[in-house]
């Protein structure tokens, strides 16, 4: 195995033998599982309803110094859909891949259904997993494609005929089962990487942007079908995508990741109506948030246009209650760092967060800035005798407008960005008309420029 | 064009089945195992994409991690790349050329002596001829036009090069190889 693992084990920042100096692999991996069995006794991981796949404190960290992951720490309930959704490079398949046991754990614990599942090989986790490219045996026909794995653990011809015909049948791809793989369109391919990882019974589904080698409406399609194959089968699904409507559409909790970092778990509506930070509010929802820099003045937000917008009691508590947490949660960072104020490292966080509490406490005397976002949808055409949704009208000029059927994507150039705004299709609208809009301020946020955290 | 693709897998292969799936690609191909865990194929070009699209069902149904990288020959050079590229890409069927750059990525240019040895013996006059052919974009008869030799000249003199070193550079791999040895094994 020594091979295998060379390059995986933790770079000198991150040394798992800290404190250990003569310990050697064999008796951390050891000490691990006493630990795991101290978890599970202590409730840090839930009981087996519960908690059904639990990642904790997992960091990904390779021999060069590049850190993948940091972290990561989730429970997933059995049953769940739990949707992994970042940008290209994020960490999000490197999580995955360390679920399955193809990439090593630098730091942290997986637990399987109650179990320690760092050291199990991959064969031994339970776990399914589909990619996007299909993964099929080219000669093979589907049902030796699906019954090929089956056969290498000698289950009896009889278990595996049954199971391959069951998984066929569900997946409606039992017509095929004596083509080959070439004979197949992309989605029939899919549905067989599919029965592949239903016939093993496997606990865990673990599917990598399986989707991502379709055309648009055959993914529509298909996001369905997956959907309802893992709710009949009862199947725990972790689903990894860069699509954040394959997430919304699909999880019944999504993991937000950037650079390696979880920014927010919620469920959609959670995470659509309250995203935790600038980030997660630009990704989720198309067309993106719109996102403008402004100025919060003592209840007042003025944008880069110089419009205002008065601010109602509810948002200012908020906003007080918001920058109050700040200080004291940096004021208690900065006591604990300061012991060790010698350390240069250390004396750059210092520094940055010395910089980042005079701003916070600013914010609750002076005028700072602020992001403001609001919703392409939270955006409305004002109509005589329209209501003004708590806000002020403010006319645009249409720079492009794009008709979907049923409604209108309205671009303008609007405090120095281009502000899009969904517009229901009650007349035309073309390019250069002037209109009026207002801001469905309730439904409004407001982002703290420098943590990008929302601040309500 | 036939190519080594050197594996290494995390533990003993089981002979019979691993001959099984690799038969499901529909590819001819010699193995030859060096031992229970390691060995080579003999096989074209078109083996490495039809094994990459299923060592992921070799790994889930064989329980194997399994490295291959496709090489021009089996040497010191050539087993070091397989070794790098188990780390590096595990469960991957990979090129030298991407071992190197993924080494190089990482600062690391260990390598470059071992490459630099593989053209070490090649007359200047050869060299000229194989870097001419990748400057006109493996295009032989711009190359020939460019050297100011016939075309049968320039075709004996590329033939030549390719049998002392066994690098058929006419391969877009083998031609990359060489392109990374002139970028950054020769002295300029």
């Amino acid at each position: 195995m020594g091979l295998f693992h060379k390059k995986d084990k933790p770079a000198a920042e991150v040394d798992v033998t800290k404190g250990q100096p003569t310990v050697t692999k064999q008796e951390i991996l050891e000490r691990r599982k006493e630990l795991a069995k101290e978890h599970i006794g202590g409730g840090e991981v839930k009981p087996k309803d519960l908690a059904y796949v639990s990642l904790r404190h997992i960091d990904k960290v390779y021999e060069n110094g590049v850190q993948a992951v940091y972290d990561f720490t989730l429970d997933v309930k059995r049953y769940e859909f739990i949707v992994f959704v970042g940008p290209s490079g994020c960490g999000k398949s490197t999580t995955l891949r360390m679920i399955a046991g193809l990439e090593d754990i630098t730091n942290g614990d997986l637990y399987i259904d109650g179990e320690y599942a760092n050291d199990k090989s991959p064969k031994d986790r339970d776990i399914a997993m589909v990619f996007q490219s299909y993964a099929l045996y080219p000669h093979m026909t589907v049902y030796n494609n699906m019954a090929f794995g089956l056969k290498i653990r000698h289950l009896p011809k009889a278990e595996i005929d049954k199971r391959v015909h069951e998984a066929a049948k569900i997946l409606q791809i039992e017509e095929y089962l004596d083509r080959k793989p070439k004979a197949l369109s992309g989605g029939q391919r899919q549905r067989v990487a599919l029965g592949r990882a239903i016939v093993r019974n496997a606990k865990v589904f673990l599917m990598d942007e399986p989707l991502s080698n379709l055309d648009a409406k055959l993914r529509v399609q298909m996001r369905s079908e997956i959907i309802k194959l893992t709710e009949a089968l009862g199947a725990t699904t972790i689903y990894v995508t860069h699509d954040q409507t394959e997430a919304m559409t699909m999880a019944s909790r999504i993991v937000v990741m950037k650079a390696g970092h979880i920014q927010q778990i919620g469920t959609p509506i959670e995470i659509y109506n309250h995203p935790a930070n600038v980030f997660v509010a630009g990704f989720i929802g198309s067309p993106s948030m719109n996102l403008l820099k402004a100025t919060y003045d003592n209840g007042v937000i003025v944008l880069g246009n110089g419009d205002k917008i008065a601010c109602d009691q509810a948002a200012i508590d908020a906003h007080k209650a918001f920058y109050e947490g700040e200080v004291k949660e940096v004021e208690g960072k900065l006591l604990s760092l300061r012991k060790n104020a010698a350390d240069p490292k250390i004396k750059a966080e210092i520094d940055r967060l010395e910089l980042q509490l005079t701003a916070d406490k600013n914010a609750l005397v002076k005028a700072h800035s602020i992001v403001f976002g609001i919703r392409p949808e939270d955006i409305h055409e004002l109509v005589e005798n329209d209501e003004l949704f708590g806000g002020t009208a403010h006319p645009i000029k249409v720079a492009v407008a794009e008709l979907l059927g049923h409604e209108y994507y309205i671009h303008t150039d609007f405090a120095n960005i281009d502000l899009i705004a969904k517009i229901p299709l009650t007349h035309e609208i073309k390019i250069g008309d002037g209109m009026k809009i207002v801001f469905d301020q309730p439904k409004a946020h407001i982002f703290d420029p420098i943590t990008e955290k929302r601040v309500y | 064009m036939n190519k080594y693709y050197l594996f290494l897998a995390n533990g003993a292969v089981n002979r019979d089945l691993f001959k099984e799936t690799l038969d499901s690609l529909g590819s001819p191909y010699e193995i030859f195992y060096e031992r229970d865990d390691k060995g080579y194929f003999l096989a074209d070009e078109k083996f490495a994409v039809l094994l990459q699209g299923v060592l992921f069902n070799i790994h889930e149904d064989l329980g194997l991690t399994m490295t291959v990288v496709a090489v021009h020959k089996d040497g010191e050079f050539e087993e070091k790349a397989l070794k790098e590229g188990v780390a590096y890409f595990p469960n991957q069927c990979l090129f030298l050329t991407d071992v190197l750059m993924k080494e190089f990525s990482f600062g690391d240019y260990s390598s470059l002596p071992l490459l630099s040895s593989e053209f070490s013996g090649v007359p200047h006059e050869l060299l000229l001829t194989a870097g001419t052919f990748l400057r006109c974009g493996l295009n032989a008869s711009l190359a020939a036009q460019t050297l100011i030799i016939h075309r049968n000249t320039f075709n004996y003199r590329l033939n030549q090069f390719i049998d002392l070193t066994g690098l058929d550079i006419r391969d877009y791999h083998n031609a990359l190889l060489l392109e990374i040895y002139f970028q950054f094994g020769s002295s300029k």
